[in-house]
């Protein structure tokens, strides 16, 4: 594949951040194993001792791990949505950060799926899922849409790789070392650009530009089934899927922008990664944070008003500065109207501002998930007597935030590694021209075929 | 007010009863300090439908203030009518509980005197020997199982039988009628002997056995002074029918709680997986494609 | 009609011998004493006093005591998911007779080799509101008729057999717990940790589901209404326990219930005394039915009474 000189230009400008492994990045990379190691240490000490060194107990099932698991699994929105929905609708801004956001997704959707696994008593009899499953369980709904999910993901990124993969293979002259080329070129399955398969592969980028949407928005809903088909107060709710998705969505789009931030500081992207992206998503980040509030407010007005005694005890620990009231008003009050509060003034719509607004954001969201989860389970129907007195409450013990933290890490180190393996700004889209030229090119052969 | 009354009778006969009990117990404590504990043996005699009667003999003891069954023990059953003959021994059970069962042509009642059974326990090092006589004259109880205007009945006979003919009439006894149960006897019926004769009507709605409808009654005089437990087992499809039976058997409903998922969920998952993955096959295909293609362009 | 009265008198001088029981203080627990020796496995949990012929207390593993211990029933998984057939079994429990007295709940652990800490009954001390009167209220598995455990059981290893019982494989479970959240009633308990205080002999056994002994760890376990036993025509220890009669149990299809000592007719035991099942609204269909906590046989503070410093505390937890 010839590479054209505008192409050979950016690819320039991010060679650097392939070929060198600078300190920064080695120091940063110990730091990450490091606390990866210990969430393993911590795991292995789970999985000999049982779940009797976690914080869970009879009443509480369900504490830390759930709350992640459905935060991770929430932000792989943002490569679903923003790449999905953006690249349906030809938004020539979607292309500097296209890539961050399917990074983000992907590794989220790995990341999530293993705190599910970490509350399981037995994870030796994993199979049993598949020998014995039943697809009545909202966790068998669960275990088959994050697996399609999963591979929907990879694709996506793959597909949207391939160009890059190419260019990368057929650049003489990059310090990597023979297998890292070997893998480029096996990886590219010898794309040359050609007409027809450049149509191919625009095909299938639009093809699963659109089907991962709705796998995006199934899989979140399911995931809000598994606590909104149980009896329980805070949960047994019937706009709990759609709430999910637009929780969902926010954070996906919080995370995307701390990404941008990041990248943007540390590789000095400012050329690509610009005041206009920030702004966009900004936008949507507010818009997002809106309809939020707005599911928030409906969820706990509805239960608020009727005062049904099982509800309101559960509201009660809520609103109750003395138990998670404070929580509470800072995710939904901090977290959701700061957003709109910052992003909807123009002279606070900064950079840095916005990095900001959607780290917390981010940080209400996930202390969102923990009050959606611990309170519901503190609150039994049945007075909570006759049992241990200390498994009433829930606070979760070192492996559990070992875990959560080894989790955290696991995402830094993965972008960290995967934006090594292929330039975080996709080469072959922000070299080519504007988009409307090149539907015209296209058109001509779709009609013939 | 009448409540206020009836409250002092209480506490004041819960007080007295609070007086006897210390005194009872400072009574059981000097025995229990210095000699052999008392044992008690309790018997009963129970002449089972088929004729096989059983004597059960539970033997318990005072410790510390409490009743307790003595486990373990041995006790010998001894018929003395006319000279004493050992017939069995037996050990109490977990429950301190034995029952000797004596077959159906073991004579009872012979010519019209009383049988006599005795139970014996030797005593040991910690309990006192103890034993339990009883007199029991044999007796048969019939039961006549009819439909008298559509109203179902049983005609109760009991006589005293001697050298295995009836005798005199057994009078001035309670009988009652109890269907078998699972875990237990359920009294359906009660009627009082009369010249040895009495009629009891039973209920047309009890539930029988699930399948033939069939109910096991047991027409039973209980605990006779001078008798014993007379039973009568008669099978017979009086029963109705099971008010739950077959909600859990054969019927698949395809609830959610069952094996099987509805219907609607395995056609709506289906189609939903058939479609994303014919769109991943579709995608891997057209990959396929550019393979080929990338191989034809080097070519 | 005369066969009613019959039982009614039965049933009110039963009654009368209670309400004189607690009248006289401890001397209540003569009366319960004589069946005691197999309800009441002591203190220790896994070791039972029993008095032999010389008058020793010797100590004796439970599970040679209780009745079915000796059993590790030999039906396969296969059957023990069918159920037994032509049955469907019903738990009624009266709450006027309840006193918190807990031979039940020791009764049950020793049935299923449980620890001490691990409880499958529960003894909830009820108020409804600030007015209403407190009433004890022992907690079984409600072995609903649409299970919310059971719907959400990702594997099966929880399931509804025909006979009404809810069961759990734990050879199978994979201790996701969902059924824990699922269950409204908190009626699931989870074995977090590996047995401990369980005889090596008892931990050795074949695992049977009917049995459910031994319990595995990291799966869950929940009261199962005994079906090694109601398979024998044996009552479920707790109710062959209860000193006070609290706990009956029989079968639907029967329309009869027992405590051991009294048989009713389960219609007109729920008829005459108002029976109900708790939280109706919750749509569960539970299988265990209450009578209302009426002209009670005792007062309600003579359930702390004789409870150890430890249990009574279990009582002021809250969940607030």
């Amino acid at each position: 594949m010839e590479i054209d000189n505008k192409t050979k230009e950016v690819l320039k400008e991010f060679s650097p951040q392939i070929e060198n492994f600078n300190r920064r990045f080695k120091i940063l990379s110990a730091i990450l194993i490091a606390i990866m190691l210990f969430a393993l240490y911590a795991f292995y000490r789970q999985e000999k001792e049982g779940h009797i060194i976690t914080g869970m107990r009879d009443n509480v099932v369900w504490g830390l791990y759930i709350a992640n698991f459905v935060f991770f699994i929430g932000i792989s929105y943002a490569g679903a949505l923003i790449s999905g929905i953006l690249h349906l609708l030809k938004v020539e801004w979607r292309k500097p950060i296209i890539r961050i956001a399917e990074f983000i997704t992907v590794i989220a959707t790995i990341i999530g799926p293993l705190y599910i696994l970490l509350c399981m008593g037995r994870l030796d009899r994993l199979f049993n899922l598949v020998l014995y499953g039943r697809i009545q369980s909202p966790i068998i709904w669960d275990v088959i849409a994050i697996t399609t999910y999963i591979i929907g993901s990879f694709l996506f990124l793959y597909l949207a790789m391939i160009r890059d993969l190419a260019i990368l293979r057929d650049t003489p002259g990059l310090k990597i070392g023979k297998f890292r080329r070997w893998s480029y070129k096996f990886l590219a399955i010898g794309y040359q650009g050609t007409k027809e398969q450049d149509k191919q592969l625009e095909e299938s980028i639009t093809i699963m530009s659109a089907i991962i949407i709705p796998i995006a928005v199934i899989v979140h809903s399911v995931l809000a089934w598994i606590f909104g088909m149980t009896l329980r107060p805070g949960w047994h709710s019937t706009i709990f899927a759609p709430y999910f998705v637009i929780a969902a969505i926010f954070s996906g789009t919080g995370v995307l922008i701390m990404a941008m931030w990041f990248y943007r500081k540390m590789f000095h992207l400012e050329k690509y990664i610009t005041k206009k992206h920030f702004d966009y998503l900004g936008m949507l980040l507010l818009i997002m944070a809106a309809i939020y509030g707005y599911f928030t407010f409906s969820e706990y007005l509805t239960d608020w008003y009727t005062s049904e005694t099982w509800n309101a005890r559960v509201l009660k620990k809520m609103f109750d500065l003395h138990q998670y009231g404070w929580w509470f008003y800072f995710s939904v009050l901090v977290g959701n109207l700061l957003p709109i509060i910052v992003i909807g003034i123009k002279k606070l719509r900064t950079i840095n501002n916005v990095a900001l607004v959607s780290a917390i954001a981010v940080l209400a969201l996930w202390v969102k998930r923990y009050l959606i989860i611990v309170p519901t389970l503190e609150t039994p129907l049945l007075p909570a007597q006759d049992t241990r007195m200390e498994w009433v409450h829930y606070s979760p013990t070192w492996v559990e935030w070992a875990l959560t933290m080894g989790g955290v890490a696991f995402f830094i180190f993965a972008f960290m590694m995967l934006s090594k393996y292929v330039p975080i700004v996709p080469v072959s889209l922000v070299s080519k021209p504007v988009e409307k030229t090149e539907e015209v090119e296209v058109k001509p052969t779709v009609e013939t075929v | 007010m009448n409540k206020k009354i009836q409250h002092t009778i209480i506490k004041k006969l819960g007080r007295s009863l609070l007086i006897i009990l210390c005194v009872a117990l400072i009574a059981g404590n000097v025995s229990a300090a210095g000699k052999k504990l008392k044992t008690r043996i309790k018997v009963e005699y129970v002449k089972k439908g088929d004729n096989t009667k059983q004597i059960k003999a539970t033997v318990s003891s005072k410790v510390k203030r409490k009743r307790v069954t003595l486990k373990g023990v041995a006790l010998s059953l001894f018929d003395e009518t006319d000279s004493t003959r050992l017939i069995s021994t037996a050990t109490t059970d977990k429950k301190g509980i034995t029952v000797f069962t004596l077959p159906a042509d073991y004579p009872v009642g012979k010519d019209g005197a009383p049988s006599v059974f005795a139970v014996r326990f030797d005593g040991s090092e910690k309990y006192k020997p103890a034993s339990k006589k009883i007199e029991i004259k044999d007796v048969k109880l019939t039961a006549d199982f009819k439909i008298v205007d559509s109203v179902y009945t049983i005609e109760v006979a009991a006589n005293e039988m001697v050298n295995g003919i009836p005798d005199a009439p057994v009078s001035d006894v309670d009988v009652y009628v109890y269907v078998k149960r699972l875990f237990s006897l359920l009294k359906v019926g009660e009627g009082y002997l009369e010249d040895g004769k009495a009629t009891i009507e039973i209920p047309n709605d009890i539930p029988g056995e699930y399948k033939t409808h069939n109910l096991e009654f047991v027409t039973m005089i209980p605990e006779a002074d001078d008798y014993g437990t007379v039973e009568n087992n008669k099978t017979i499809k009086w029963g109705a029918p099971a008010p739950k039976y077959p909600k859990y058997d054969n019927v698949n409903q395809r609830a959610l709680w069952e094996p099987r998922a509805p219907l609607w969920m395995v056609i709506t998952l289906g189609i939903l997986l058939l479609g994303v993955f014919y769109h991943y096959f579709l995608i891997a295909c057209k990959l396929y494609k550019i393979k080929q293609l990338g191989k034809n362009e080097r070519a | 009609m005369k066969d009613k009265k019959v039982q009614k008198k039965k049933d009110s001088s039963r009654r009368d011998f209670l309400k004189l029981g607690v009248l006289a203080g401890g001397a209540v627990v003569s009366g319960v004493g004589l069946s005691a020796i197999a309800g009441n496995p002591g203190s220790t949990g896994e070791k039972v006093k029993v008095m032999t012929t010389d008058g020793k207390l010797a100590e004796v593993d439970s599970g040679m005591l209780h009745s079915c211990g000796s059993c590790s029933s030999h039906v396969s998984n296969e059957e023990a998911r069918k159920g037994i057939p032509g049955r469907k079994f019903v738990m009624v429990i009266d709450l006027s007779r309840c006193k918190n007295a807990r031979k039940c709940i020791s009764a049950c652990q020793n049935m299923h080799y449980l620890p001490k800490d691990k409880e499958w009954i529960t003894v909830k001390l009820m108020q409804e509101s600030e007015e209403t009167a407190p009433y004890w209220m022992p907690k079984t598995c409600y072995h609903c008729d649409e299970p919310p455990c059971t719907k959400v059981c990702p594997v099966g290893a929880t399931f509804k057999r025909d006979d009404g019982i809810v069961l759990v494989d734990n050879e199978r479970c994979i201790g996701c717990k969902f059924c824990m959240n699922a269950c409204p009633y908190g009626a699931r308990i989870f074995n977090w940790e590996k047995p401990k205080g369980i005889p090596q002999e008892i931990l050795d056994r074949p695992y049977n589901i009917e049995s459910g002994a031994p319990q595995i760890f990291g799966t869950v376990g929940k009261c199962d209404f005994c079906p090694d036993m109601t398979r024998k025509g044996m009552l479920p220890d707790c109710v062959t326990a209860c000193p006070n009669g609290v706990y009956f149990f029989g079968d639907l299809n029967e329309d009869t219930v027992t405590n051991g000592s009294e048989t009713f007719r389960f219609s007109e035991l729920i008829r005459d005394k108002a029976g109900y099942r708790f939280h109706e609204d919750l749509g569960t269909q539970p299988s265990v039915y209450y009578l209302p906590p009426v002209d009670r046989n005792f007062p309600v503070e003579s359930g702390f009474k004789g409870l150890s410093d430890e249990e009574k505390a279990k009582y002021k937890v809250t969940d607030d």
